[in-house]
């Protein structure tokens, strides 16, 4: 492996750490400012809803474009580059890697899938049957919640990776192993939504929208936070910096030496 | 129950790693995060409870006729008991009576499993007589959050036999003592935020206002 490509996948891991962000700006962006979010309830007259969504036209068009620009894209890439780092810093495990690399690439098509949904919910608002048009934003809070399984075990996989004793904590201090399980937990909350056409359990709800929501995007905000800190701490250290001390033998470890971690390590 | 465990010792008698640990915080740090963060939810939902209950005090009321306190009173005996005996399990394993403190933690096990069995028969109880999660708000309330904290104590069984590995390994190997003991505490410290927990969901639905 040659130095150059060695600083295209260095420059790759970072920008897809940033990714994370980026994914939360735009996908949140872009669900509040289209207005779908905060979330109608599903008990609204579907004659109401289709008047929402009339109303507010050419700002869900852009809003599920901006989703899909930077939602759908910027999840993948971000997860991909969490799965790569997992493997590459916490555990070396190939199927878990696999299992990240797959639930991750899902959540990114979900995102896809409520883009594409929402636009065509708006596109033809004013020719659709209103209880129609309100199935298709049935569908968008659906796709958002009730997959939760596989995000479940996208957290819980990365809890597990993170602490377990492979782990050197040089970019995944183990307090992230926790902060994972607990979004993985929360995920749970979506699978109420179907059960529920009002208050807080309902796909509008203070419970099951906003705990999972908030949870999903605060993890991805905080891992990629982590991502970013632990990779300057592994790039832009020193010269020599200490190695990971598991047997993952990446094309790119060149540089790796047997020498212990400080116990320091960790954001 | 071993008298090592109930009576205290002097400093001067404790290993010097006891010692080291009689001031620091139980567990590893990244679980009080997540307990922190989990009982935040737990508090939002039994704020929303709150407020749903003072919104429509007569049909909370009358439907928390149909819960049984006597079910009540057994789910806190069984689950205080068993944080005591993880609390005792712990301080065994800190003055290395690694025998009892498993022994212990197989009574915690134990005791929350059978809170786990007596929670389905009171559900089958109620659904049987027709009371479902959608029967109202009180049901729906009750039924969501107890079956959330009965799932954190599922997940606390198997926290418990994790801690009996520990236990475990650490009674036939002095390896990794201090990260297995470290793990030991915060298994532990799960299980008490599942008991904590129960007081809170007993107070608002078994007790009579």
């Amino acid at each position: 492996m040659t130095s150059e490509s060695n600083g295209l996948e260095k420059k790759l891991e970072l920008l897809g750490a940033w990714s994370g962000i980026a994914w939360m700006v735009i996908a949140g962006g872009a669900f509040v400012g289209s207005g779908l979010v905060p979330p109608r309830s599903p008990s609204m007259s579907p004659v109401d809803f289709a008047e929402f969504v009339a109303d507010n036209k050419y700002r869900i068009l852009i809003g599920m474009l901006a989703l899909l620009i930077g939602g759908y894209t910027f999840l993948m890439t971000w997860s991909i580059t969490l799965a790569y780092q997992v493997k590459k810093y916490a555990n070396p495990s190939y199927l878990a890697f696999c299992v990240l690399f797959a639930v991750g690439l899902s959540g990114a098509l979900i995102g896809m899938l409520c883009g594409v949904l929402g636009s065509a919910m708006a596109y033809r608002v004013e020719a659709l049957d209103p209880a129609t048009t309100q199935l298709l934003y049935d569908l968008i809070l659906f796709l958002f919640l009730i997959p939760w399984p596989p995000f479940m075990l996208w957290q819980f996989i990365t809890a597990f990776a993170i602490l377990s004793p492979t782990n050197t904590e040089v970019v995944f201090p183990r307090w992230t192993g926790y902060f994972s399980l607990w979004a993985g937990a929360l995920e749970l909350f979506s699978a109420l939504c179907v059960f529920f056409y009002s208050g807080p359990f309902s796909y509008s709800g203070l419970v099951t929208f906003w705990v999972p929501g908030a949870s999903f995007f605060a993890w991805v905000l905080v891992m990629a936070v982590v991502q970013i800190k632990g990779w300057r701490r592994v790039h832009d250290g020193p010269p020599d910096p200490p190695a990971v001390r598991h047997e993952l033998k990446a094309a790119d470890s060149a540089e790796v030496d047997a020498v212990e971690v400080p116990e320091s390590a960790g954001v | 129950m071993n008298p090592q465990l109930m009576a205290g010792i002097t400093d001067a008698e404790r290993p010097r790693d006891v010692v080291n640990r009689r001031r620091h915080l139980p567990g590893e740090s990244g679980i009080w995060i997540f307990i922190l963060l989990d009982m935040l939810i737990f508090a939002e939902m039994f704020g929303i409870f709150v407020w749903y209950r003072a919104e429509n005090p007569e049909l909370f009321g009358a439907s928390q006729q149909a819960v049984k306190p006597v079910y009540g009173l057994i789910y806190t005996l069984l689950l205080l008991t068993s944080s005591w005996c993880v609390v005792l399990a712990v301080r065994g394993a800190r003055r290395r009576l690694f025998d009892v403190s498993s022994k212990l933690v197989l009574w915690a096990f134990g005791l929350g499993a059978a809170f786990v069995a007596i929670k389905f028969v009171e559900y089958g109880a109620k659904l049987s007589n027709g009371i479902t999660p959608v029967t109202n708000d009180f049901f729906m309330f009750y039924f969501v959050l107890t079956l959330v904290h009965l799932l954190h104590a599922c997940v606390g069984l198997g926290v418990l036999m994790y801690m009996r590995k520990q236990l475990k390994a650490l009674q036939h190997s002095r390896e990794a003592s201090e990260r297995r003991m470290r793990m030991i505490e915060t298994s532990g410290v799960y299980w008490h935020m599942v008991d904590l927990l129960w007081v809170v969901l007993f107070a608002l639905f078994y007790l009579r206002g």
